[in-house]
């Protein structure tokens, strides 16, 4: 075979790849979907941090809250006195109101400004008196609907449950903060899908991995979208200019053809999916100090937790993914006889490998049956969204270098089949078709 | 032996007949017009010459080789512009041509020349160092019509060469052809829906209207066979008898 000569890459694939890449790389709106995408998470990052830092912030500002005395018994007026005493110290700005009945009090709360209100009803001191709970009413007043505002309102309900508690204990001799706080507890955390032992508990060890464990899927399917959608168009492209037709009667066989188009998406893809990589490590920086305190930068346990060998594993999937969305894209494209076209096929398709992505970042992917488990693992798009989330939560399975070698089976597959149809008679009879629905739905052309 | 021969030629799309029977014979060294009004055919015609479509019956050949059984060595014999062909936007108009003299000859003497008779064949000046996104509609043309002659084919097969274009570049085009068919015996299939846009370049002409061939022969013969003053005229009286 002449395939594998050196003519065959001087006077066919050289040449041939060398435009595609020029052609791609100096077109500027290629760029903007990796641009997005690398942007995106900082700025998620970002935006998450600020709304963290908001909630921090909104703790230190006290909270401005009403108290209506129904009760008279001099237990009640005690407690009052109590909580007049120590609220300012525990961020609570209490004012006692004078008013009958919760309607009223709502209204006070709303021209004072209040966040909650707490109605000590008649019969409160004696409830205490038998070391009964006693009832309280509390009115929690929301203005905005900010994710971190309703746990300020809370704060009052604590401040008076402890200085109830306080007084129930009185004359024991037992501080309250033993009560609250009994065990003096060192915790760890042994993550046995993993076998590492990690300091803390197990509700802090599981977050800190889920965040990634989420997160790094969705950003490859972002990648993988962004392969498709430039593939696709540079190839609809050529149909429209008819640089295509040109380039099927050059002395070069189909497949070289096709190939040459591939290569140059995968590897101006592969360019663009480092810009997102990065995006993505700065995700990780920039989420720590947006939040202020918000402690040990997720990255760290990251790259304790996932092994470089496992990491290689990733990259060789990720490699098989690009290459297969980049033949996806060429596919879309060849049959579109226009870039409007290519764009509105692409769309419909990018759910398709949003929707499985989704499904793997979201769910417990350990407790799925094993032929769809094996599905997930061996389709190219599906398999490092699969791969990095189990990666990261738990090991990779023995056989994934089997998965590999399968889903870039499946990849050669698809360019085998693409250069079979990959004539101007299929092509053009698939695109009319194509065309006529397109005219048929009412689409102006 | 007709270095072009085109029997019994039929194209049939989704039960639609394009090609009806179209039979022609074109010589070593000619520039062959295909002429006839939209519809007519001449893109289903020339698409299968260049092995872009394949015939529902007929025979086409190109030095002896059946465009459908020998398509593979066809495609080294012939080179095709397409209708409204189109470039690349981002690439200049050198690195273009450079490219298909390397997709033909790699990267030799051969290569080398092939580039700069295509550069002399554009005659673009310094504009062809420019990204080809900021050339004219004729300008692009005539990188076009240099890539489809500067490797030297046998066969040059232009769909439409001069079509839309303004008289500057439509003459420097027209011109490019005859004058390289001339100097390096190639033969050139042209196509238009305008008569008087060939009368100086082609030498001999077939009328097409409907998929079929009405008339075929030198201008001369045309006129006189088809009683018109112009070539024009031949034309309209010939497809308005057609249809
Ligand atoms: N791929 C196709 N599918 C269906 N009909 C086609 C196709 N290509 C061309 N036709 C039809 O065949 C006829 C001849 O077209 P064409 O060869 O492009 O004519 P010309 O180039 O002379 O204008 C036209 O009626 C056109 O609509
Ligand atoms: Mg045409």
């Amino acid at each position: 075979m002449r395939r594998f000569s050196s003519s065959w890459w001087a006077r066919g694939l050289k040449p041939l790849l060398l435009k595609e890449i020029r052609e791609l790389v100096r077109d500027p709106r290629i760029w903007i979907p990796f641009v997005i995408s690398a942007l995106i998470l900082p700025v998620l990052g970002l935006v998450i941090g600020a709304s963290m830092g908001e909630a921090i912030r909104g703790a230190q500002v006290p909270v401005k809250a009403g108290l209506v005395i129904a009760d008279s018994s001099p237990l009640a007026r005690e407690v009052v006195a109590r909580l007049l005493e120590v609220g300012p110290a525990r961020g609570v700005d209490l004012v006692v109101l004078n008013v009958s009945g919760v309607e009223e009090a709502l209204h006070r709360a709303l021209e004072l400004g209040l966040e909650c209100v707490a109605v000590l009803p008649p019969g409160f001191g004696e409830s205490l008196e038998e070391r009964r709970r006693p009832n309280v009413t509390v009115l929690y007043v929301v203005r905005t609907l900010s994710l971190f505002a309703p746990s300020r309102g809370a704060r009052l309900v604590s401040l008076l449950g402890d200085v109830v508690a306080e007084r129930l204990i009185s004359g024991t001799g037992v501080s309250l903060d033993l009560v609250k706080k009994p065990l003096r507890e060192v915790a760890a955390t042994y993550i046995a899908s993993k076998g590492v032992l990690v300091s803390g508990d197990a509700g802090r060890a599981v977050t800190s991995l889920a965040l990634p464990a989420m997160l790094v899927p969705v950003v490859v399917m972002i990648v993988a979208v962004g392969v498709v959608q430039m593939a696709a168009t540079a190839t609809a492209v050529e149909n429209e200019e008819r640089t295509l037709e040109v380039l099927l009667t050059l002395p070069v066989d189909r497949f070289t053809i096709l190939l040459s188009k591939l290569l140059g998406s995968f590897a101006v893809a592969l360019i663009g999916s480092l810009l997102s990589i990065l995006g993505f490590i700065a995700y990780f920086y920039v989420l720590p100090s947006a939040a202020l305190s918000l402690g040990e930068p997720v990255l760290a346990s990251l790259h304790i937790l996932v092994g470089a060998e496992s990491l290689a594993w990733i990259l060789a999937s990720l490699l098989v993914a690009l290459f297969f969305a980049a033949s996806l894209g060429i596919v879309v494209g060849a049959l579109s006889s226009d870039v409007r076209i290519a764009g509105a096929l692409s769309g419909p398709l990018v759910m398709l490998i949003f929707i499985p992505g989704y499904y793997i970042a979201l769910a417990d992917t350990l407790s799925l049956g094993q032929p769809l488990r094996a599905l997930l693992y061996t389709l190219p798009i599906t398999q490092p969204v699969i791969l990095s989330k189990e990666a990261i939560a738990a090991r990779l399975p023995p056989e994934t270098p089997l998965y590999i070698a399968g889903s870039l089976l499946v990849s050669l597959l698809t360019v085998m089949l693409a250069s079979r149809v990959f004539t101007l008679e299929t092509l053009e009879r698939i695109q009319r078709a194509i065309a006529r629905l397109w005219r048929r739905r009412g689409a102006p052309r | 032996m007709s270095i072009v021969v085109v029997e019994n030629l039929v194209k049939v799309f989704e039960g639609f007949p394009a090609l009806r029977g179209v039979s022609f014979a074109v010589e070593e060294g000619e520039v062959f017009g295909l002429i006839g009004p939209n519809g007519a055919g001449k893109t289903t015609t020339f698409r299968i010459l260049a092995t872009l479509l394949l015939p529902t019956s007929g025979r086409v050949e190109i030095c002896g080789l059946d465009v459908v059984r020998r398509a593979a060595e066809v495609r080294r014999l012939v080179s095709y512009l397409p209708e409204e062909a189109g470039t690349y936007r981002n690439l200049t108009g050198y690195e273009y041509l450079k490219m298909m003299a390397e997709v033909y000859f790699g990267s030799g003497r051969e290569a080398e020349e092939a580039l700069e008779l295509g550069l002399k064949l554009a005659g673009l000046g310094d504009r062809v160092y420019d990204k080809m996104k900021t050339y004219s509609r004729g300008m692009k043309r005539r990188i076009q019509v240099a890539r489809a002659l500067m490797v030297r084919p046998r066969v040059a097969v232009l769909d439409e060469p001069t079509t839309g274009l303004d008289v500057i570049h439509s003459n420097a085009i027209r011109r490019v052809i005859r004058e390289y068919a001339r100097k390096w015996g190639v033969t050139v299939l042209l196509s238009s829906h305008n008569m008087s846009e060939v009368e100086g370049v082609c030498d001999r002409i077939a009328v097409i209207h409907r998929g079929r061939i009405l008339a075929c022969g030198t201008p001369d013969e045309l006129r006189e066979e088809h009683g018109g003053v112009s070539l024009e005229e031949v034309l309209i009286k010939l497809v308005g008898e057609g249809a």
